[in-house]
């Protein structure tokens, strides 16, 4: 992963980040998610459109951040999710840790329902 | 008018014999005194100094301009400038009774007095400073004795010492910055931490913030620190270290008198300082990465431990497994070994991440499949069972893919259960092709009481399994291309290998594919083949 943009649409946190999600950034992306939450944000989105690996230090910092969002029930969001990113979240059936949308508007809709 | 009288012998020898500044004027003084019967009301006396100062302890009348403009200094008042081949050296202000012959003060002032005292402080000035050079190479020389200390803890004391007593300080302290870049007191003679990191100057910007910013030594006054109350800065000397790669942290010091030519004795020596606290900082880190790499290579020698030497001898199915671990220490894991139903357990697990924590998870699990495996034989179970257990642990969001297989040598029918692993690829050996037995499901660890999905499959003679991590599918070469479909490829190549070979042959392919790319990835697999 070589960056990760963040921006608030309508009061709502949505992280895009790019190339990969492992070992070498999952951490970090990880605190970050959880910071935004401590900052006083609901649910989060995160945009995968320009991610196309995601390795198990990644799905385990994103259950993690997950995990610490459904504690105070709010929710991780994620939406345009490739391919073969798709494939490892079906194989570890690790979606039912977040929620699930195609595309960010319907993420932005999903996120106020929660609300 | 009075008739003036030359100056004597007497007179002149008393006023060019003087050595040093003060005697000179106090014998001028004297000799007008003897002369006129009074002493100057007034005098000033400026020295060259890049430009003119007045030096105080010549000052006779505090309330005397030291500048006054051509005609504006009062009648009494003469003001002469000392030139010395074209360069002025110096000038005289000085107020006497107005009836007194100004002529001849100017000329006992300007011929005897002048030459005199230019020359004593000329000579005062060059003692002064062949004193200074001489403390600077001592303070130097010092210095340069420490830099063959390499432990940093005695390395500090040392250097404090030695600049504590060259600047005459009361207190003081060194500050080091760690790897957040926040000041961390190393070392602490009477100056607290929490005062120093909380001194700010008059525009609130902090006192260690400014030094570091301008990497010059940094002398402030009482009055020019805003301190939190509890500590009083009588004078405050900052001396950041600057050493070849940046700020390493500050010397800091309080005392009264921290003047420029002190600051001139130490600077040069508290470059070198920087350079020895530098130096020894980055042995200690040398050192605390051989140890850590020790330690490292001792976790990944047990952990190698862990792992089966040989395959278990099993008539009608050859084994043999691999685990290669991108790190020191990794997290994944594979086991081989006989069931209570005589058939052959075979576990392929990754532990999500790597390091340390992965691989203390790693031993976890292995001791948890091991326990699970002296009553059950059923994969499906096995994993609910693992399962449950990891559940009860506390991994920090860590989660477990494993795959499970038990296969009865005999009737070589083959049960597999996945908890999120890389789908098992079964070689026919019938039709030459390959069935990935893709069984999604969630990872050890996540939640408990899942439920396992279980496959059966009937296996013949050279029909192979392939159970393996996501390390050798998804191995990257350098232009972050997954080995991915060369796998099926190395598989069917290796149609006729024994088990041990077709492991061989599928390692030998991912490291053709990586190159020179570093693996990003443990890599794990088991081969089986039916006999």
């Amino acid at each position: 992963m070589t960056t990760v943009s963040q921006e608030t649409i309508n009061g709502l946190a949505v992280f895009r980040p790019e190339g990969s999600i492992d070992i070498t950034n999952s951490a970090e992306l990880r605190d970050s998610l959880l910071e935004t939450f401590k900052a006083g944000h609901q649910s989060v989105v995160l945009d995968l459109d320009q991610v196309n690996y995601v390795d198990s230090s990644g799905l385990s910092a994103l259950v993690a951040a997950a995990s610490g969002y459904e504690k105070q029930g709010a929710k991780v969001i994620l939406c345009c999710i490739q391919p073969a990113v798709m494939k490892v979240l079906e194989m570890t059936k690790l979606t039912q840790f977040f929620e699930i949308c195609s595309d960010l508007n319907e993420a932005e809709a999903k996120a106020q329902s929660l609300a | 008018m009075s008739t003036r009288i030359p100056v004597s012998g007497s007179e002149f020898a008393r006023l060019h014999a003087a050595l040093d500044p003060r005697t000179c004027y106090t014998t001028w003084r004297t000799v007008c005194e003897e002369r006129f019967g009074c002493a100057p009301l007034a005098a000033y006396i400026s020295v060259r100094d890049g430009g003119f100062t007045l030096d105080p302890q010549f000052s006779v009348a505090k309330d005397m301009p030291h500048r006054w403009s051509a005609n504006g200094a009062p009648a009494n008042v003469r003001m002469l400038e000392f030139q010395y081949r074209d360069r002025t050296l110096g000038g005289f202000a000085w107020a006497f009774d107005p009836d007194l012959d100004f002529q001849e003060i100017e000329e006992i002032t300007t011929e005897h007095f002048a030459p005199a005292f230019f020359r004593a402080s000329y000579l005062a000035q060059a003692l002064a400073e062949n004193s200074r050079s001489r403390d600077q190479l001592h303070y130097l020389s010092e210095m340069g004795n420490l830099l063959g200390v390499l432990d940093v803890a005695t390395l500090l004391v040392n250097i404090l010492e030695l600049t504590s007593g060259i600047l005459d300080a009361d207190l003081g302290s060194i500050v080091l910055l760690d790897a957040a870049n926040e000041p961390v007191t190393e070392l602490e003679w009477g100056l607290p931490h929490e005062a120093l990191v909380s001194a700010r100057l008059a525009d609130g910007v902090k006192v260690l913030d400014c030094a570091f910013e301008s990497r010059e030594p940094l002398s402030l006054r009482n009055e020019d620190v805003i301190t939190d109350g509890h500590f009083v800065f009588d004078g405050l000397l900052v001396l950041p270290l600057v050493g070849p790669n940046g700020v390493l942290g500050s010397m800091n010091f309080v005392g009264t008198e921290f003047g420029p030519d002190r600051l001139e004795v130490v600077r040069p020596g508290v470059s070198l300082a920087a350079i020895a606290v530098e130096n020894a900082m980055l042995v200690k880190i040398k050192l605390e990465r051989e140890r850590e790499q020790e330690q490292l290579a001792l976790g990944k020698s047990i952990q190698q431990g862990l792992l089966p030497k040989s395959p278990p001898e099993v008539e009608g199915v050859e084994l043999a497994g691999h685990s290669e671990s991108a790190t020191m220490i990794g997290g994944d894991y594979f086991d081989y070994f006989k069931l209570a139903d005589d058939g052959l357990g075979l576990l392929v697990a990754d532990v999500a991440g790597k390091g340390v924590a992965a691989g203390l998870i790693m031993t976890a699990a292995r001791a948890m499949f091991r326990a699970a495996c002296i009553d059950l034989e059923d994969p499906r179970a096995i994993l609910e069972q693992v399962n449950n257990l990891m559940c009860a642990e506390e991994f920090g969001g860590r989660f477990v893919t494993a795959v499970f297989v038990n296969v009865d040598p005999k009737t070589r029918v083959a049960r597999i259960a996945s908890a999120g692993h890389e789908p098992t690829r079964i070689f026919r050996a019938s039709d030459a092709t390959i069935e990935e037995i893709l069984q999604p499901a969630l990872p050890l660890g996540l939640r408990d009481a899942v439920e396992y999905d279980q496959r059966v499959v009937h296996l013949q003679p050279g029909d192979a399994m392939v159970l393996h991590t996501d390390g050798v599918n998804e191995a990257m070469d350098l232009q972050r291309v997954q080995f991915g479909d060369q796998l099926d490829a190395a598989i069917l190549a290796g149609k006729n290998d024994t088990a041990e070979e077709l492991m061989q042959r599928i390692l030998s392919c991912v490291d053709e594919h990586i190159g020179d790319a570093a693996r990003h990835d443990d890599t794990t697999l088991i081969t089986a083949r039916m006999r």
